[in-house]
């Protein structure tokens, strides 16, 4: 390991180390779900989430539903993600969870829906559809007329990433994160957030690699990587740790954990 | 506050498959000082390399002598191919060199829980309370549950636990006061802590890290942010893991 490298972020690393709050820093979770069941114990709702956030000084959190099985289920945890937004319209923000459709989505439908409330889009791979799909593109074709942010789950698989990297030339104004970044196929992400200026490269993942977010920083730059929990099924002061601990200085950070988000945030057009 | 950590789920060694870089003993106490990490309960990692334990047991105990904050948890096995020296000895040779633990790897090692094949192995762990190290990726929980039930006096601790076992863990740890769960890697569920505490109380959860796979800071964090009383925290950062060691009949 490197020695000068071990010294550098040492006053955030300190805070992480003590449990102090980090209400100062302004911490943004770009990458948060709503009631996930799979057994994480007790209530996974709002209120649980912003009591998490207010332990660790959290600002704000972007939620997006979990596991729907159904467009009219989706449609519900969409609506259940409002409430809470509605509830903690200071602290929550909100993705709008997409289920591919055979059915066309116009877009004035899809700026309709946005519109109800949310900041962002997210979309999974994991209903085995493309991103590319008509009934998602639709959404991206708004999210890059508003400047929003669009989220997607990735897992490394060439065909997320490929699809992402289209999606990133045609629609330039929308923020992309590419989601679990890392969880497989490194080199892939790093590619892929060198070449798209408008990706990013989201931490988002249950272990958390040591040296992972050096490595992303040493190789696209701190401007490229922002920070999510997966909060509620993870810890969210746990998934602080992998930037907190990364042997980069606080400035780097900081820009991790905030000012990247803020600067995502804050180009959205309405 | 700034909780004392023990890490009971550490390591150093060899490099991982494909790749070139070896974590040493001394990145490891590099990183426990820059983390405030006051003592480690350490394995030879990966430990897939390990083909000839008592001669990898060696290097443990060389390093954990180089490094006092070290506390070796070598790899232990049963006697049965006159290949290694009686299972007392092993457990009475390893409490000699100051063990905290003892690393078991039934199917790596090429043998059975059966009471036939390991008994003699559990009996003087027990015997001795040098608690068990169990991976979640060598031990299904029904097997801990197993060795939990014949040996209840054995401290056994379970580590590198997925996060989705929520519904093994708890009723495993109600079930069992012998079964010990470290929050290591990759034991990263929101609110899990808070609610074993609630449930079963602070005894039953060691702080672990997962260094060198994962960022110990996860972990670190994990616990000083958790919505638990300070009592619990500093249960979890070192108490118990002291506690067991100091039931380890030397």
């Amino acid at each position: 390991m490197n020695a000068s490298a071990t010294e550098a972020g040492t006053d955030l690393l300190a805070r992480g180390r003590r449990g102090d709050s980090l209400a100062g820093v302004g911490i943004i979770d770009m990458h948060a779900h709503l009631h996930v069941g799979w057994g994480v114990p007790g209530d996974t709702g709002a209120d649980a989430i912003v009591a998490s956030m207010d332990r660790a000084g959290i600002a704000k959190t972007l939620i997006t539903p979990s596991a729907p099985v159904s467009a009219a289920d989706q449609r519900r945890e969409n609506d259940n993600v409002l409430k809470a937004l509605r509830a903690y319209p200071e602290r929550l923000m909100g993705y709008i969870r997409l289920w591919p459709t055979a059915e066309p989505v116009s877009h004035a439908q899809a700026e309709a829906r946005i519109a109800e409330g949310f900041t962002g889009v997210k979309i999974l791979s994991t209903l085995g559809v493309p991103f590319t799909h008509p009934s998602y593109e639709v959404f991206v074709a708004v999210a890059n007329e508003q400047r929003r942010p669009v989220l997607f789950h990735t897992w490394g698989q060439e065909a997320e990433l490929s699809g992402v990297r289209e999606l990133a030339a045609r629609y330039p104004e929308a923020s992309l994160l590419a989601g679990h970044a890392g969880s497989a196929n490194e080199e892939a992400y790093i590619e892929l957030a060198r070449d798209c200026e408008n990706v990013y490269l989201e931490l988002t993942l249950s272990f958390s690699p040591r040296g992972l977010v050096d490595r992303f920083v040493a190789a696209v730059g701190a401007g490229k990587v922002v920070w999510g929990s997966d909060t509620a099924l993870f810890s969210q002061a746990q998934q602080l740790g992998k930037v907190f601990g990364a042997c980069i200085s606080d400035q780097e950070k900081m820009q991790i954990l905030s000012g990247n988000a803020n600067g995502i945030l804050g180009r959205i057009r309405t | 506050m700034s909780i004392a950590l023990f890490d009971v789920q550490a390591g150093f060694g060899g490099p991982k498959y494909g790749e070139t870089e070896v974590v040493t003993a001394g990145d490891w106490a590099r990183e426990m000082r820059r983390l405030d990490i006051e003592g480690a309960l350490v394995r030879i990692m990966p430990d897939g390399l390990v083909r000839d334990p008592p001669d990898a047991n060696e290097d443990l105990f060389a390093a954990c002598e180089e490094h006092p904050a070290m506390v070796p948890c070598p790899i232990l096995i049963p006697a049965g191919a006159h290949d290694v020296p009686s299972e007392a000895e092993q457990v009475a040779t390893a409490v000699a060199r100051g063990a905290g633990a003892a690393f078991l790897r039934p199917e790596m090692d090429l043998w059975d829980l059966d009471e036939w094949c390991s008994g003699r192995l559990f009996a003087a762990l027990e015997a001795r309370r040098l608690p068990a190290f169990c991976s979640a990726g060598k031990f299904t929980f029904s097997q801990v549950a197993d060795v939990a039930r014949r040996y209840p006096a054995l401290p056994l601790i379970l580590a590198e636990v997925h996060y989705l076992n929520q519904r093994r863990i708890v009723p495993l740890l109600a079930a069992f006061a012998n079964v010990f769960l470290s929050m290591g890697s990759n034991y990263v569920v929101f609110q899990g802590l808070e609610l074993i505490v609630g449930e079963l109380g602070p005894e039953r959860v060691l702080f672990g890290t997962g260094f060198p796979q994962a960022e110990p800071m996860g972990a670190i964090m994990q616990l000083a942010y958790a919505g638990i009383p300070d009592d619990a925290k500093r249960l979890i950062g070192r108490g118990n893991a002291a506690r067991l060691m100091e039931g380890i009949q030397r």
